[in-house]
């Protein structure tokens, strides 16, 4: 394997790490992980983790010529869209969290053990929550604690606490803390109500406390405990995390489509404009931004086409997740996106966890009922859309929404109108030096206008 | 003594708080286990029990 192709994320762990081929990705286990490989594969806990949706699923290749070190290669089931938890709902980091803690009882009953507990191993498959790394196993060996008991309360239990007891906005604490959050910090965040909780004292205060005292702690640790313990302590891990839920909070537009100043007819004749426009353009893959709780991105997916449904609102993700979730959609991903500051390059030399823009690339962007946000409310020159939406796709199907819209006059009603040129003249002329109008067409019911603009090719 | 063979930091405060506080989340679930199993088997159903293949 050539150490160009290395995937920028993976290089903690030296039992093995995944590399790049003609857009495909490739697990490289080294002979250090040959021991550990072979027990998760003829042991079964590997088809038991695949055939219980916990898993994805691979082949061994031949190992090629190139590769030093290598015990095998092995070339897993591809990801659509790779994300972030910071880019996650309550509910995706939640059902992540529960899906890290099945692969450890499944692992366990299997004699083994989950020797990471990243939130970043777990990635959205067909809908699903799914580890990723096959390396993440050991032999369980009588006595031992849970290794990756800190990643796990540092990854997924702080965050969710924070989110449920504090505010979902604290989930972008993810963003800073790339090991997750810090249990001293989550401590000191948590409401005093917090230590009335059992398992949120117990996994945050008083871990954070240990950690504290022992932090000084040169020599090997002579901790010890149980199997039923372990076991226990997976237990009592779970019902911590079942018993947190979103807080009873409603945002700026979770219950946008409720507010709306569309009828039924105009929503009904905007659906069916963009899918006259999606199944000329025939994408594979089309980025929803501003997405909203996804009724738009799901009249996208009719197409046969990847959805990535991307939102501000965390309530407005929570919403389009649960409901990809009850009707088993699998050609969806919710993600909790701010566009007017998107995911950074982040991590190590800025290339461990990768930028939203590298990762969106699509063949349509759909910006419905957006573009007055970025213009108006965030001052956003329309050129500066423009350019952006063009970097990410050749097809733009974008809703003009004009200064006599409600939700416009809304956005103006407490600033001074300093938006001249926001009129569909403006916008058309701003947008003529990125795209070339393939189809405009009016919404019959409201004062609004669909574009399917196209990207130039000098762009 | 358990020699761990991590790629990550397990913390030395991590381990010594899940042995001190392992030995009761043992037993509580241990508890709970059986008290389900006792309220189960109260609860049966003759039909449920019989194998899902018969």
């Amino acid at each position: 394997m050539p150490d160009e192709h290395r995937d920028s994320s993976s290089f903690r762990d030296n039992r093995g790490f995944v590399y790049w081929q003609d857009g495909q990705a490739y697990r490289q286990i080294n002979d250090s992980g040959q021991e550990a490989y072979e027990l998760f594969m003829a042991g079964d806990l590997y088809h038991a983790l695949v055939q219980g949706g916990l898993m994805v699923s691979h082949k061994e290749i031949q190992i090629p010529p190139q590769a030093r070190g290598a015990y095998k290669v092995i070339h897993p089931q591809q990801i659509g869209f790779i994300s972030y938890p910071y880019e996650w709902s309550f509910q995706q980091l939640k059902d992540a969290a529960l899906a890290t803690l099945a692969v450890q009882k499944l692992a366990l009953k299997h004699d083994m053990v989950l020797r990471d507990a990243s939130a970043y191993n777990i990635q959205f498959v067909e809908g699903r929550p799914l580890l990723i790394d096959t390396l993440s196993f050991d032999r369980y060996k009588a006595g031992e604690p849970w290794i990756a008991y800190r990643q796990f309360c540092q990854h997924f239990l702080a965050p969710l606490a924070l989110m449920s007891r504090v505010d979902l906005g604290l989930s972008q604490l993810l963003r800073v803390h790339i090991d997750g959050i810090p249990l001293p910090l989550a401590a000191a965040l948590l409401p005093l109500g917090s230590k009335f909780n059992l398992g949120l004292a117990t996994h945050i205060g008083l871990h954070a406390k240990f950690q504290r005292q022992h932090e000084s702690t040169a020599q090997k640790t002579r901790a010890t405990m149980s199997i039923t313990s372990l076991h226990g302590l997976i237990d009592s891990l779970e019902r911590t995390v079942k018993g947190l839920d979103l807080p009873q909070t409603k945002t700026q537009w979770g219950d946008y489509y409720e507010n709306t100043n569309y009828g039924d007819d105009a929503f009904k004749e905007k659906a069916r404009i963009i899918k006259q426009y999606l199944r000329t353009i025939k994408p594979n893959r089309v980025l929803d931004l501003g997405a909203n709780d996804g009724s738009f991105s799901r009249i996208a997916t009719t197409t046969g086409a990847f959805v990535i449904s991307a939102d501000i609102d965390p309530l407005a993700v929570d919403s389009n997740y649960r409901q990809m979730k009850t009707a088993s959609e699998t050609n969806l991903l919710p993600l909790l996106i701010d566009l007017t500051n998107p995911s950074p390059d982040l991590g190590w030399a800025n290339q461990e966890r990768r930028s939203f823009n590298a990762r969106a690339g699509s063949d349509v962007v759909m910006a419905l009922a957006l573009i007055h946000h970025l213009a108006i409310a965030n001052n956003l020159p329309l050129g500066h859309v423009a350019d952006y939406f063009a970097g990410l796709a050749p097809h733009l199907i974008i809703e003009f929404v004009p200064k006599e819209d409600s939700q416009v006059k809304r956005l103006l009603a407490t600033r001074e109108d300093i938006f001249p040129d926001y009129t569909a003249e403006g916008f058309e002329a701003a947008f003529s030096a990125r795209y070339t109008v393939a189809s405009k067409t009016p919404v019959d019911g409201s004062a609004r206008i669909l574009y399917h603009l196209e990207r130039k090719a000098s762009s | 003594m358990i020699r761990f063979m991590a790629y990550i930091d397990p913390a030395s405060g991590s381990l010594i708080l899940q042995a001190a506080i392992g030995t009761i989340m043992g037993v509580s679930f241990a508890a709970r286990n059986q008290i389900r199993d006792i309220i189960a088997k109260f609860r049966k159903d003759p039909q449920a029990s019989k194998p899902e293949n018969d």
